[in-house]
């Protein structure tokens, strides 16, 4: 297949924007998308717009807000992983020489308030109240504290590292540090998963702007960044068996590995999906960044911290940045190119030339890899 | 509250069929499927076997006494809940390998540990908007008749 390549990101701040609706938080990041890649809208053949909760066909919605166009308009709901479910669409349209040109949006208005695993409010998930999301995560913390010894101080300083990375992303919802005491410190959600170990809810929008290769090399490579290889996995035995892992993780990167003609050893940044503090710690595993059970002492070592032979979500993550489901997928992507472009300032990870980002929703898992 | 010192009477079920009717401890059956094509089972039921999609399935009482694998206690519970807050919800093994997600109860929340052995009993939850009372099943400490029987 041919290649693709991001050549313009835009995001809004993730934070609550309560005067703002959401048709104009997804334009801002759309017209910034098109901005930085020194695109016209007019140009654009094909707009993807990724979300959850925010109506149906919201995508047209938003276009209306950023100019004319006569062009097709995709809606992708995938629960948290829309968005980076939109850009492997996008993606693989270009790849297959479809398409020279294809702007993606994902964004998100949040509902307050904690995640939830959402059903009809007359199901027996309601009543018995197993829809409290951070649960399914509190017990893989639990196994994963009976199985290797994982601490309780090694889940909360994936918190710890987070915040320390957001004090230089002016995009992050929270950009102010939190020591051990303090994430250990904070109210218990779901045994052992305290408040400031749950990633919060912010309102948001990141685009991205696709290109394929001929489209690239017209115009000059400049600041592009390839997509090299993605993935999309859904583990729905997972959920049907109640058995709560993230082997769907595992088994979606060797996929990703192969087809991108790389190990993670050859990676030199990762943003992935710490929706809760613990979902850091096993996703670092199944990455292959470390063996099976040692999350926990990779996370103590300072290995994932900027600096460290790995660093791991230098934007602050889900757990800093903030989470709104829609527009997740794309914070990761647009963190990864700002990386690899070398223009991430005091968060740079030094001479990043490949970079992974993992989402997840709802039992499905979506990687990419990118590489300039 | 220990198993068996109170008996559910006749109320609603939350879902019904998943369980047997209460014994006289309280003491009820979690209600799965076997496959009559391939032998296949599942809990809870599923609308067709999903290892052949044959729909001639049959229902299959399985064994009271599992293991906790893993569980949390909620203490902030989602909206639509109303039962008693904290709760415990675990992830129980039992009938040598199917996964049940239950609350578990009949002893402090701060008590359990992965690993525990227990049985299912028939458990009363309050449901809706009017706080109905429903019964549903939850795995308590397993007694030494539990084990007896199992
Ligand atoms: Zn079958």
């Amino acid at each position: 297949m041919a290649r693709a390549f991001v050549i313009g990101i835009g995001l809004t701040a993730f934070g609550r924007h309560p005067d703002r609706s959401v048709e104009d938080l997804a334009a801002e990041a759309v017209v910034a998308a098109c901005e930085d890649a020194g695109v016209e809208w007019r140009r654009v053949e094909r707009f993807y717009a990724a979300h959850v909760n925010q109506g149906v066909s919201a995508g047209q919605r938003v276009i209306r807000e950023v100019g004319p166009s006569g062009i097709p308009v995709l809606n992708i709901e995938n629960c948290s992983a829309a968005a980076s479910t939109a850009v492997r669409e996008a993606s693989l349209a270009v790849r297959s020489g479809e398409m020279d040109l294809v702007a993606v949006c994902g964004f998100e208005k949040m509902q307050h308030g904690m995640l939830l695993n959402v059903h009809p409010e007359d199901s027996p998930e309601v009543a018995t109240g197993a829809t409290v999301l951070p649960m399914r995560f509190a017990l893989m913390a639990q196994k994963h504290m009976d199985r290797f010894d994982t601490t309780l101080e090694q889940m909360a300083g994936v918190s710890v590292k987070n915040r320390a990375h957001a004090r230089h992303n002016d995009k992050a919802q929270f950009r102010t540090e939190l020591s051990l005491e303090d994430v250990l410190g904070s109210r218990m959600i779901c045994d052992p998963i305290t408040l400031f170990q749950c990633s919060p809810t912010p309102d948001g929008a990141a685009a991205a702007v696709i290109c394929s290769e001929s489209f690239a090399a017209r115009r000059g490579r400049g600041r592009a960044v390839e997509l090299r290889a993605s993935g999309l996995v859904s583990d729905i035995d997972e959920q049907a068996h109640n058995v709560f892992d993230l082997e769907m993780v595992r088994s979606n990167a060797a996929g990703v590995y192969e087809r991108a003609g790389i190990g993670p050893g050859e990676l030199d940044v990762v943003e992935t999906h710490d929706c809760f503090s613990v979902a850091e710690i096993i996703a670092c595993e199944k990455l292959g960044l470390c063996p099976e059970g040692e999350g926990g002492p990779l996370l103590e070592s300072g290995a994932t911290r900027l600096g460290g032979r790995i660093p791991v979500n230098p934007s602050g993550g889900l757990l800093a940045k903030g989470h709104p489901l829609g527009a997740t997928g794309l914070g990761q992507i647009a963190e990864i190119v700002t990386q690899l472009r070398g223009e991430a300032g005091k968060r740079q990870v030094e001479g990043a030339r490949v970079g992974l980002t993992s989402n997840m929703g709802m039992w499905s898992s979506r990687i990419h890899v990118l590489g300039v | 509250m220990t198993p068996g010192s109170r008996s559910v009477p006749d109320i609603a079920e939350l879902q019904p069929g998943i369980t047997t009717g209460p014994g006289t401890r309280g003491d009820v059956r979690l209600v799965g499927q076997r496959c009559a094509a391939c032998g296949t089972r599942a809990f809870p039921a599923r609308l067709r076997c999903v290892s052949c999609f044959s729909d001639s399935t049959e229902r299959v009482e399985l064994s009271r006494v599992g293991k906790v694998d893993a569980f949390t206690v909620v203490r902030q519970p989602p909206p639509g809940y109303r039962g008693h807050v904290p709760y415990v919800l675990g992830q129980v093994v039992f009938d040598n390998d199917l996964v049940a997600l239950s609350h578990l109860v009949g002893k402090p929340v701060g008590d359990w540990r992965c690993g525990d052995i227990v049985a299912s009993y028939a458990f009363e939850l309050p449901v809706g908007a009017g706080s109905v009372p429903h019964r549903t099943f939850a795995f308590y400490p397993a007694s030494p008749q539990d084990l007896a029987e199992a």
